[in-house]
């Protein structure tokens, strides 16, 4: 990621795309664990880049070439996901039309039960959990993703893991 | 198996369509979609600034990579744009429609903004667009900057002609074309068409 944020801050149109390659997928499928809808995860992601390259736009390169892409990627995706969580809450939760299954994107065959079980989370301890088990971020990229110490994300982590493993006892 | 190892399974590949999504939304690609106008079928591209270019279909993709050097995307226009479009084409002017032209340079984009204020079933000479912008003596690089003129029907390009009445050029499919919408405004009672097209 070192060479790419040297990339983008040296022809930010030429080396987009290929940050788009190298970490689109696992932003989608992190917020499609965290937000737990499909479509709106598509619809986060594509927001995540777009706001991504406004921002990259204005940095002066030295700045860019010191970026940690994966954490301040998702410094953006966070932020966006977090207010879209807020915003659906407050909105009349819609009849879901899809069925399982039906959607055109392929998906894990036991999604549906994960997003049940992530469901049980707190959104800090299911963010910390997707970020180190789904998208595969280090602790201290989480840190740095999330504002939150190293010490706290471990707990969550943590805490996040001993309720997914109590509902999937509960469930057999 | 641990559910560590599950969580890790939890994904796949990326969607089909957020790639071509984030082209278009920060603008490193044009969208394009087709309409009619007067003169048949038109391509119409756009980015997040505006629309970018009109042209005619048949061969659009080469003209526009040389010219503009960002990919092409087939898509819908912005729902905030797409009734604006067909009647921006019907009616010769840009309305409340955004339009991107960074293609060409301050000067230029001076000349067909007063260019976009001729009425549809008038022309004007290049004279005239020439003492609009207060350059009365720059006929010449008023021309060039109708020639260069990227959305032409939007900016309605093909009403301006030569002070000798003659219709002089035109960059949308050649001067028959100029012809066939100035015929279609109404206004081509008492020009000259030049087939050589020379200005």
């Amino acid at each position: 990621m070192d060479e790419l944020a040297a990339a983008l801050a040296t022809d930010l149109d030429d080396a987009f795309p290929k940050l788009v390659e190298n970490s689109g997928q696992r932003v989608f499928w992190g917020l499609r664990r965290i937000c737990g809808n499909h479509q709106e995860a598509e619809d986060l992601t594509q927001e995540t880049f777009i706001r991504a390259y406004r921002a990259l736009g204005g940095y002066e390169p030295e700045r860019i070439r010191t970026l940690q892409l994966h954490p301040w990627l998702w410094t953006i995706a966070l932020n966006l996901s977090r207010n879209h969580l807020r915003d659906r809450s407050r909105r009349p939760t819609p009849v879901e039309m899809t069925v399982e299954g039906s959607t055109e994107d392929p998906e894990p065959v036991d999604s549906a039960a994960w997003d049940r079980r992530m469901a049980e989370l707190s959104q800090a301890q299911r963010t910390a959990v997707v970020l180190r088990h789904v998208v595969g971020l280090s602790i201290d990229e989480i840190s740095m993703a999330t504002g939150r110490t190293a010490g706290t994300v471990k707990a969550d982590i943590h805490r996040g893991l001993a309720r997914l493993r109590a509902t999937m006892e509960k469930e057999t | 198996m641990s559910i560590e190892s599950q969580l890790e399974g939890l994904s796949g590949p990326l969607p089909d369509g957020i790639t071509d999504g984030v082209a278009l939304g920060t603008g490193l690609a044009d969208g394009y979609d087709f309409y009619e106008s007067a003169i048949g079928a038109v391509v119409v591209t756009f980015n997040p600034e505006g629309v970018s270019s009109v042209d005619m279909a048949e061969g659009f993709e080469e003209r526009h990579a040389e010219r503009f050097g960002r990919a092409l995307l087939r898509a819908e226009a912005p729902r905030a744009w797409a009734i604006h479009i067909p009647q921006a084409i019907e009616r010769g002017t840009p309305g409340s429609l955004p339009l991107d032209l960074r293609s060409v340079t301050e000067f230029q984009q001076q000349v067909l903004l007063t260019t976009a204020t001729i009425p549809k079933g008038e022309v004007r000479p290049y004279g005239w667009v020439a003492r609009e912008v207060h350059r009365p003596k720059a006929v010449r690089a008023v021309g060039s900057a109708v020639a260069r003129n990227p959305v032409p029907l939007i900016i309605p390009c093909h009403r301006v002609i030569r002070s000798d009445g003659h219709i002089g050029n035109y960059s949308l499919g050649g001067p028959h074309n100029k012809v066939e919408l100035l015929e279609h405004e109404g206004s081509i009672v008492g020009l000259k068409f030049d087939p050589e097209g020379v200005m």
